[in-house]
């Protein structure tokens, strides 16, 4: 362990940077994994949405280890998720980096923060969280955000979607509030404030020595959690999240990382470094929110079908979200299906719940991307077979509207699409040559092709959404009629019939 | 100059000059009776894998040298339309496509750009078919088409598509050759190497508002492929052009090639037991002149590999 002043200086010059490095990869790598909807790129995305906190708390199972590693290390080492892992607090801290370095005068003592202390009344976020509330969860603005400021500057603000502005809009003011104050948003997000909770006893953590402190305030200034108070030599060690940059601002080298000495802990400090009993029932509600959004959803994402009958709704959700009440209860609204899938159809709605959207494309027969990547088990990973045989929602054809009877000519996109032959071309009648739609609902799995590719104006179809998701019996069979209609084969057996 | 020789030449080059000015038919039986020793207009292959009936059939035509010279960007068009096995039918075989590139190459292409929009996703209709691997393992080049971007607006010189978006590729390359799979089609009929050519544009939804059979065929005025290389090895007969089961899928072995579009896809109408003139888009086609419908009036050589 280095000594002196200037060698611990530049011990922790070096420790802070390799953190660094390491925030930031992981904030590149989350916003590639939110944008890029490349296949290479599907294995990489659900591992690492499986290891973020909040999905894996809503699924449990066998990613209830990844639980309970994160909070152990924050009971034992403090909040390093939130220092290296999650990258919203690394935006954050980005944005009020380069804010630092490029404000000059009257702005930059403005942009200059001193210590903050937040205010008690944010445990209500958990309480809240934990009965469904998804506004606040850290993924969820993150992912809205980053596919929000994409879809925003690929489509302009004309052309935007509302709710792709708001995501960009919520994203953008925590950002701002980083550039003037730093990771205030940390203080809000319930996942760092039960980790905070977690975080506030460790035996491990940010020690400042006052005997060596001279209350220069360059810890104070440099903190990016606002969480040091150079004046009264106070820390508030359940906000810190390890990033080492007050150890090495220090000029004297009093403060360091290491094991925290319990020997002058009174029992005010002791209260005051256990907190409340409110606080800790809050986390306790919001880490086992499982059962507790269930109970949410019917007050805070109400008018939703929950029967065992499959039922139509305004939305068409993702195959395998199963029923629209459990899949309000797990989704945690991070939009990592919105990224993974292929054709780009899944879109945000006013209630954080995705939703399948079929103007520019439908969702592929062969593909369970948003499955795969699901991180709360909101989307069941189904196997490729029992998805080809998920309804998601049921098309409705109007065959007066179909280009084939308003203006007498081929087409057959919609019977082309079909993956389960629900749709089939047949003859239009006995002296036309033209062949028209029949559909036949039973084999319909609503994966909106017909609708997407179909010419008419209006449409020749209508998709709604169904809950509980039911399964269909596959591809459809063929008709003897079928076999009437296909001419026989001229040159099955090898010569040539010209 | 000798007065004789003047004689001659004044009258062959007459003689040249008018027999351009006969219908194409009679063309190509004049220059049959010219030349009897002359290339097919047309092989018809069958009983061997796409890649020897290829060799055997580009040999017969001549070569791929007639139709691709040294130093020039060709581009491929097969259909990779969707996310399917290969032994579904839907995608034109992955063996048979790189054959063509490779024979391409030999002849010397600068570069050999492989051309389709998908109808599903691209990355899984590309990966799945295995056209992406064969294309790659070969020394093609997968011409992205994901995007509006690679597309231009051109105008149509047809009845029924005055203007559309096509690939830029098509814009740039020397040569066309159009690698299809014949299938049969719940909307067109049939999908060989004309219907092909609709994975060259960017939105497939204007030909089905506009007339699909029209456009289909209307597609050649605006870029005619100089190669056709209908892959009839396995056949999707019903349920076209997705299909997805096996019982639909009639193992053919066969494999039609031709300069002329029209030619190609008669031959491959007949293959699949449906008259030419029945199909919309190649009644149009011919009745255009982009190519002779009546195979009667051609030069066919058939081949049992």
């Amino acid at each position: 362990m280095p000594v002196t002043a200037k060698a611990k200086r530049r011990h922790y010059r070096i420790l802070a940077w390799l953190r660094w490095v390491i925030a930031l990869s992981a904030l590149f790598l989350s916003i590639r994994v939110f944008t890029s909807s490349l296949l290479q790129w599907q294995g990489l995305r659900a591992d690492y949405m499986r290891v973020q906190f909040s999905g894996a708390l809503v699924r449990g199972g066998p990613l209830a280890a990844a639980v309970l590693g994160w909070l152990a290390i924050a009971v034992l080492f403090g909040r390093w998720y939130c220092g290296f892992i999650c990258p919203l607090g690394t935006a954050q801290e980005a944005v009020r980096k380069v804010s630092a370095l490029a404000a000059r005068g009257k702005l930059k003592k403005f942009l200059t923060p001193k210590f903050i202390s937040p205010w008690r009344q944010r445990y209500i976020i958990l309480i809240l969280a934990a009965l469904g509330l998804k506004a606040f969860e850290p993924m969820a603005i993150f992912g809205h955000g980053v596919r929000g400021f994409f879809a925003f500057a690929a489509e302009g603000l004309a052309a935007a979607a509302p709710l792709v502005l708001r995501g960009a809009a919520v994203f953008t003011a925590v950002l701002l509030f980083a550039a003037a104050r730093g990771r205030r948003f940390c203080d809000w997000c319930p996942v760092g404030i039960v980790f905070g909770l977690c975080s506030r006893a460790a035996p491990f953590g940010i020690r400042l020595n006052r005997d060596a402190c001279v209350t220069c305030g360059n810890c104070e200034k440099a903190c990016p959690m606002n969480c040091v108070d150079a004046k009264h030599g106070r820390l508030d060690r359940d906000r810190c999240v390890i990033c080492l940059i007050c150890a090495k601002s220090c000029v004297v080298g009093a403060l360091d990382y290491g094991l925290v000495s319990t020997v002058d802990v009174g029992r005010r400090t002791f209260l005051r470094k256990t907190g409340n009993l409110a606080a800790y029932a809050a986390g306790l509600a919001y880490l086992s929110g499982h059962p507790l959004r269930r109970l949410g959803r019917s007050f805070l994402i109400n008018r939703l079908s929950t029967g065992s009958e499959p039922a139509f709704i305004d939305r068409v959700l993702p195959p395998g979200a199963r029923n629209i009440g459990r899949f309000a209860g797990h989704c945690i609204s991070c939009l990592a299906c919105a990224a993974a899938c292929p054709v780009g159809i899944i879109q945000a709605s006013e209630r954080y719940l995705p939703y399948l959207d079929y103007t520019y494309g439908y969702c592929q027969y062969n593909c369970v991307e948003c499955g795969n990547v699901c991180p709360a088990g909101a989307i069941h990973s189904l196997p490729r077979e029992e998805k080809q045989r998920t309804r998601i929602a049921l098309s409705e054809f109007t065959r007066p509207n179909c280009v084939v009877i308003t203006r007498a000519q081929s087409c057959g996109a919609c019977a082309e699409v079909c993956p389960t032959r629900a749709l089939r071309m047949a003859p239009l009648g006995d002296d036309s040559p033209l062949t028209v739609p029949k559909f036949d609902a039973e084999y319909c799995i609503g994966c909106g092709g017909c609708l997407n590719v179909c010419p008419a104006e209006p449409k020749a179809f209508v998709m709604r959404g169904v809950s509980p998701q039911p399964a269909t019996p596959g591809m459809r069979p063929t008709l003897p009629e079928e076999s009437a209609e296909t001419p026989p084969l001229p040159s099955a057996d090898g010569g040539f019939p010209f | 100059m000798e007065r004789r020789e003047f004689l001659k030449k004044t009258l062959s080059v007459g003689v040249g000059a008018g027999a351009l000015l006969l219908p194409r038919g009679l063309r190509a039986g004049v220059s049959r009776a010219m030349a009897e020793d002359s290339p097919p207009d047309l092989v018809a292959l069958r009983g061997s894998s796409p890649a020897a009936m290829f060799d055997r059939g580009i040999a017969a035509l001549g070569g791929i040298g007639r139709f691709v010279k040294s130093g020039q960007t060709v581009v491929v068009k097969p259909n990779v339309s969707w996310d399917v096995a290969e032994n579904a039918a839907a995608n034109t075989s992955p063996e048979l496509v790189a054959r063509v590139i490779k024979h391409c190459l030999d002849a010397g292409a600068k570069r050999v750009l492989v051309l389709d929009h998908s109808i599903e996703y691209w990355e899984r209709s590309w990966n799945g078919s295995g056209i992406a691997a064969a294309v790659k393992a070969v020394g093609g080049v997968h011409a992205p088409a994901e995007s509006q971007g690679y597309y231009q607006k051109i105008d149509v010189a047809g009845s029924t598509l005055k203007s559309t978006q096509i690939h830029e590729s098509l814009l740039e390359c020397d040569v066309l050759v159009s690698v299809p799979v014949l299938k049969h089609h719940g909307g067109a009929g049939v999908s060989i190497a004309i219907k092909n050519l609709m994975g060259c544009i960017w939105n497939r939804n204007e030909y089905h508002s506009k007339g699909l059979q029209a456009c289909i065929a209307d597609f050649l005025h605006a870029r005619k492929p100089g190669l056709n290389v209908v892959d009839a090895c396995r056949v999707i007969t019903r349920h076209g052009p997705r299909g997805g089961s096996q019982e639909d899928v009639v193992t053919m072995n066969a494999q039609i090639i031709s300069p002329d579009i029209v030619a190609a896809d008669a031959a491959s109408a007949k293959l699949l037991g449906r008259e030419p003139s029945d199909i919309g888009h190649i009644r149009l086609a011919a009745e255009a002149g982009f190519g002779q419908i009546d195979l009667t009036k051609l030069k066919i050589e058939r081949l049992a590999v």
